[in-house]
């Protein structure tokens, strides 16, 4: 199973003359590429893209598909290469709205993954199967409204999920599990954040927090699959991954149930028995090496869209620095080669407060603890998704306001600040946001 | 093989056209441009009616004779419409996904030329165990459930036009159920070689196509289900096209809500009038939507996607037309579309074109890439018809395989050069404009 190119190339570049930020820019390569770098993006875009089936089956060049899964391509959870959404365009849950699962962990996780599995579906829900194997399960959420009163008297409505699973497969879960709904994030400037070094990283993190401004920060310590060290976290909501294709495995394998050189088996668990026992693909691996490395080339080499620094932004960056949204928000770092990069993150581990802790530990990540998110790239994947448009690791925010209003725990002073600034000021500060 | 001669004669078109101090009017440029697209959709229809006929034929007649004509007539129909896929990109009435022109003619390229297709879906195919596949349309009586993300069932007991129009893309991009490469499968039958040519076992050798027996037409008990689905695919294949070609037409409708007759090329045209006037596109819009759209045709739609992807990864399932072996004619005739609107010809009518208003450094330049280019095609061309079809070519110990790769570094060339040709025409393009 296939799919077609009129869904590669898209035509909507050109409706209006005038230059604008196009959804295209989330896929268009770095411009420095020679021919057979342009044929490994082109080979890695091309599995990123092209839909997996299950074993056995006339493709074999793409099967291997599960047997547990929930979807069958990369691009469909990561639209664009921008980020995925809660609902779909009919208002369903979308498949790219990740369930992870864990139990409580108050003692040792395991040295591997940074958590303990729940012991009958694993890390991660699947729902999707192939013949003869049931799905997991399907998420369902419904939420808590609580209104924020910000300056000026204006009143702004939050809605804070409440996470559920239905049509269980395997059983009732444990009454220990632990579950998080997470969106995928938007594949902007992954290639560039692996070239942050780790004493740069380091040198922001303040785990005692000494200097007293209440914001600590801490790196992730990770287990990598591809060196079998322990590495510096820079990838997913709680930097659990170390490097793009450690990320990239990672993904094939909990969303897609691909094996690879770096999760060579299945990801049934033993209380799965026709997860176990279907056929498995024909190769030693669904995914060889040389296609997980293209993969991962293409997402490293993918262009970060570049922002105008007119006034509009000037403006909003200065508020942002003013309010400490940057003291974790990071906006710029030169690598060491010499490029000056603006993530406008620290890629370090900040306590969010109670309200967006998800209880999920992941390494050195406690259950209130998330990685600072990368914010280039917002008004692209706002483009792409449009009213489908969210923030936050559950995609809980509906806007950038709302977003910054659920962040508390080390960010609480910055938020209350913002909450105090005039309007026209917090309107400055968004509008810079939307533009990046 | 008519086009086969034609790549040929590219010196002699190229002498013919006007030096590059004279300049010439946009407008003649556009002109032209819709003439070649005009008289190229005709062929597309004519070729396909025959294509239709045939297989008429071969209904009523289902002999051993009847089969081979038809497949000739399809390998004929592909010349054609191989051409117009350089209308494609263009937001014009191929492929237009948003506006007006997506709306008044339906966006059907995804009906008609829709590829890479899961031919699982619609008859039996062999898997890798060497086991019929079953659950398809043609083996099932009453609802079809393509399956995939919210696919929708359909009833199959009679294979009709609805029917298989619901079906295409019902449940995903690779549910492919019409157009010319789900004829070419019904036709051809599978051309399969397992993993990836490693272990090489159940493919049909150096020289041939799929070989779907003559009973399947005949004493299988689907074989009256096969024949219809042939009749509503031709069927709809035709007034697909005449939908699309509807958009070129000469005959320009004097109301474009109603009927879109000749609605895009009044409106590339300047020549609309009265309530339908605000949908003329400025000429720079034009001049941008035509040549970003040739050069993304060229280098990331036939040089990436079709031939990098096809000699990289490298696996039958990534060549165009992987049931007929007609891979070689799909990447001549795709380049000749490109070719005849650069040059401003088509079938030796010669007219005023974008090349016109290339300075002759750069037309020299562009001469001997394409020189180049048609050399390596020519070579592909000749081992297919004489030792090894492009299946073959590709494989990594292929002498073949080298020119494979180097025709496509030099389309990419072609493409890139593109930017300088459009500066040439007044409008800037950048290198992200054409390529995705």
């Amino acid at each position: 199973m296939k799919q077609r190119y009129k869904s590669l190339l898209t035509t909507s570049a050109f409706f209006v003359g005038s230059a604008f930020l196009n959804a295209a820019d989330l896929q268009t390569p770095i411009s420095s590429l020679n021919d057979s770098q342009i044929d490994t993006f082109v080979l890695g875009k091309s599995f990123f893209r092209v839909p997996w089936v299950e074993a056995p089956s006339a493709t074999t060049a793409r099967d291997g598909l599960g047997p547990l899964f929930s979807s069958n391509t990369c691009i469909s959870c990561h639209p664009k290469n921008g980020k995925g959404s809660v609902y779909n365009n009919k208002g369903h849950i979308d498949r790219s709205l990740v369930t992870r699962l864990s139990i409580k962990s108050s003692k040792r996780v395991d040295r591997k993954i940074g958590f303990i599995p729940e012991p009958t579906y694993g890390s991660q829900l699947s729902i999707n199967s192939v013949h003869g194997v049931p799905y997991e399960g399907k998420p369902t959420r419904s939420y808590i409204n609580k209104t924020v009163l910000l300056s000026e008297n204006r009143k702004i409505t939050l809605r804070k999920p409440i996470y559920g699973i239905t049509n269980l497969g395997y059983g009732a879960l444990s009454k220990d599990a632990i579950l998080s709904q997470r969106v995928p994030p938007a594949l902007i400037g992954l290639g560039l954040l692996e070239q942050i070094s780790d004493s740069q990283l380091l040198d922001s993190e303040d785990i005692e927090d000494k200097d007293g401004d209440g914001i600590s920060g801490k790196a992730n310590r990770v287990y990598s699959p591809e060196t079998s060290a322990i590495e510096i976290g820079r990838y997913n909501w709680k930097a659990n991954a170390s490097k793009v294709k450690h990320q990239v495995a990672g993904a094939m394998s909990s969303d897609m149930g691909l094996t690879s050189p770096l999760y060579p088996t299945e990801n049934c668990t033993y209380n799965q028995k026709e997860c176990l026992s279907s056929p498995k693909g024909r190769d030693i691996f669904d995914v060889p090496t040389r296609r997980l490395d293209a993969v991962s080339f293409y997402l490293k080499h993918l262009k970060v869209p570049t922002v105008v620094q007119d006034k509009h932004y000037k403006d909003g960056l200065k508020i942002f620095k003013q309010i400490a949204c940057a003291s974790c928000h990071i906006p710029t770092f030169t690598l060491d080669s010499g490029k000056i990069i603006h993530p406008f993150s620290d890629l370090l581990l900040h306590d969010m407060g109670r309200d967006l802790a998800d209880g999920r530990v992941e390494f050195q990540a406690t259950g209130s603890e998330f990685r600072t998110p990368p914010l280039w790239g917002i008004s692209i994947y706002k483009q792409i998704l449009k009213d489908r448009v969210n923030f936050l690791h559950d995609g809980r925010a509906r806007t950038i306001e709302e977003a910054i209003l659920w962040h508390s725990g080390e960010a609480k002073q910055a938020k209350e600040s913002f909450m105090k600034l005039p309007q026209q000021k917090q309107k400055v500060l968004i509008d810079f946001l939307e533009r990046l | 093989m008519k086009i086969y001669l034609k790549v040929l004669c590219f010196s002699i078109i190229l002498n013919t056209t006007v030096s590059s101090d004279e300049k010439i009017d946009t407008t003649t440029i556009i002109g032209n441009y819709t003439r070649i697209a005009t008289e190229n959709y005709k062929d597309t229809i004519t070729d396909a009616i025959n294509l239709e006929k045939a297989i008429n034929n071969f209904a009523n007649n289902p002999t051993e004779k009847n089969l081979i004509k038809s497949k000739k007539s399809w390998v004929n129909a592909r010349e054609s419409y191989g051409e117009s896929e350089i209308f494609r990109l263009s937001n014009g009435p191929i492929d237009a996904e948003q506006g007006w022109v997506a709306k008044a003619y339906g966006s059907l390229e995804g009906q008609i030329n829709a590829w890479p297709l899961d031919e699982n879906m619609i008859d039996y195919t062999l898997d890798a165990d060497g086991k019929k596949t079953s659950g398809n349309i043609i083996d099932t009586k009453g609802i079809f459930d393509p399956g995939g993300e919210e696919s929708r069932a359909i009833n199959v007991d009679t294979i009709t036009i609805e029917s298989i129009t619901a079906l295409n893309e019902n449940g995903g991009d690779a549910n492919v159920a019409t157009g010319y490469h789900a004829i070419e499968f019904l036709l051809w039958g599978q051309d399969q070689d397992y993993s990836n040519f490693m272990k090489d076992g159940i493919t049909n050798g150096a020289m041939k196509a799929g070989e779907r027996p003559l009973s399947d037409f005949t004493t299988d008990p689907h074989a009256q289900r096969r024949l219809s689905y042939l009749k509503v695919a031709a069927s709809k294949l035709v007034s697909d096209l005449k939908k699309v070609a509807s958009g070129w037409s000469l005959d320009i409708s004097d109301n474009c809500a109603i009927d879109a007759k000749g609605c895009y090329r009044g409106a590339i045209n300047h020549k609309l009038t009265g309530v339908d006037a605000k949908k003329n596109i400025t000429q720079k819009v034009v001049l941008r939507q035509i040549l970003s759209g040739m050069g993304i045709f060229i280098k990331s739609e036939v040089a990436n996607e079709r031939i990098a992807v096809a000699v990289l990864t490298p696996s039958e399932e990534d060549e165009p037309s992987c049931f007929s072996d007609n891979t070689h004619r799909d990447i001549a005739s795709a380049y000749q579309g490109f070719k005849n609107v650069l040059t401003g010809n088509y079938k030796g009518l010669q007219g005023k074109s974008f090349l016109d208003q290339v300075d002759i450094k750069t037309k020299d330049k562009i001469a001997k890439l394409m020189h180049t280019i048609e050399e390596k095609i020519d070579s592909i061309d000749k081992v297919a018809t004489t030792k090894a079809h492009f299946d073959y070519q590709i494989r990594p110990d292929h002498p073949q395989a080298r020119v494979i790769v180097k025709l496509k570094n030099k389309m990419r060339k072609l493409g890139d050069i593109m930017l300088v040709v459009a500066k040439q025409n007044g409008i800037d393009l950048t290198s992200d404009d054409v390529t995705n």
